[in-house]
């Protein structure tokens, strides 16, 4: 799956493209754990691309917010579709994380101290 | 409107990709709208990627896959042939513990019950049948179609 990523007032944003599933949730998890590995630790998650995600791409999520947490980052999550945003909360998802309203506002979010 | 496909995937990870493209054909074949379609890709991702993790071992026999539209509603069946196992009778799934706590299982088939008007499972024939339905909801951006009212 494309992944792209823009670094924006400190935070890295990264937008992954199409279905967050079995498939291709393994790809993702690599690429976010890689991110934190290499010492990022202000990220956004820009849904606005993701057709729908389930339950491995959460999974993934859940992983990535323990990860940052434990490394004393932040991470939010934005442009959250319908699809996504109906399985996080039926997941019980949304309040694990910073929505924020914005792509900006998700930064801003993660870039404060 | 009447439709009924039937698929066979690999009991396989690669079974749960072409499981999506069975339903993404099925879906485009009978101009399903984008409400029902990414309800069903994620509730078939969840069943059948379960089988092919939990149920089906080295042998990985195929999975048979039904899908069916029968006026406005909208089904997928799941027929595998692993060892009886009914995903409704797994306890909920944890979805008010904070991050450090949180445990991820059973998120998948909560989803699924979630989504879905209603999910069945039935073991007959040596096999386990998981059936989810949906009833398509007119467009409430469209126009009412004919014939219609409030008694319906």
């Amino acid at each position: 799956m494309q992944v792209d990523q823009v670094r924006l007032e400190g935070a890295l944003v990264v937008a992954p493209t199409g279905r967050l599933d079995s498939t291709t949730s393994g790809a993702f998890e690599s690429l976010m754990l890689g991110l934190v590995s290499a010492g990022e630790r202000r990220l956004v998650v820009d849904f606005g691309s993701v057709e729908y995600i389930s339950s491995a791409g959460l999974r993934v999520m859940l992983m990535v917010a323990r990860r940052l947490r434990d490394a004393k980052g932040k991470v939010a999550i934005c442009s959250l579709g319908e699809p996504v945003r109906q399985v996080f909360e039926l997941a019980g998802f949304l309040p694990l994380f910073a929505v924020g309203e914005s792509r900006e506002a998700a930064v801003r979010t993660v870039a404060g101290p | 409107m009447r439709a009924r496909e039937t698929v066979s995937v690999p009991g396989t990870p690669d079974g749960v990709d072409r499981a999506a493209e069975a339903f993404e054909r099925f879906s485009a074949a009978h101009a399903l709208p984008s409400q029902a379609r990414w309800r069903f890709l994620v509730a078939l991702d969840e069943v059948v990627s379960n089988v092919v993790r939990h149920g089906l071992g080295p042998r990985a026999e195929p999975i048979v896959l039904t899908f069916s539209l029968e006026a406005d509603v909208l089904a997928a069946e799941v027929v595998d042939a692993a060892a009886p196992f009914d995903p409704l009778a797994m306890p909920p799934p944890d979805t008010t513990s904070p991050l450090v706590s949180r445990r991820p299982g059973g998120v998948g088939i909560a989803l699924v019950r979630g989504l879905m008007d209603e999910v069945r499972y039935e073991r007959c024939d040596d096999r386990n049948h998981l059936t989810m339905t949906w009833r398509l909801r007119p467009d409430p951006s469209g126009p009412a179609p004919a014939g219609s009212s409030d008694a319906g």
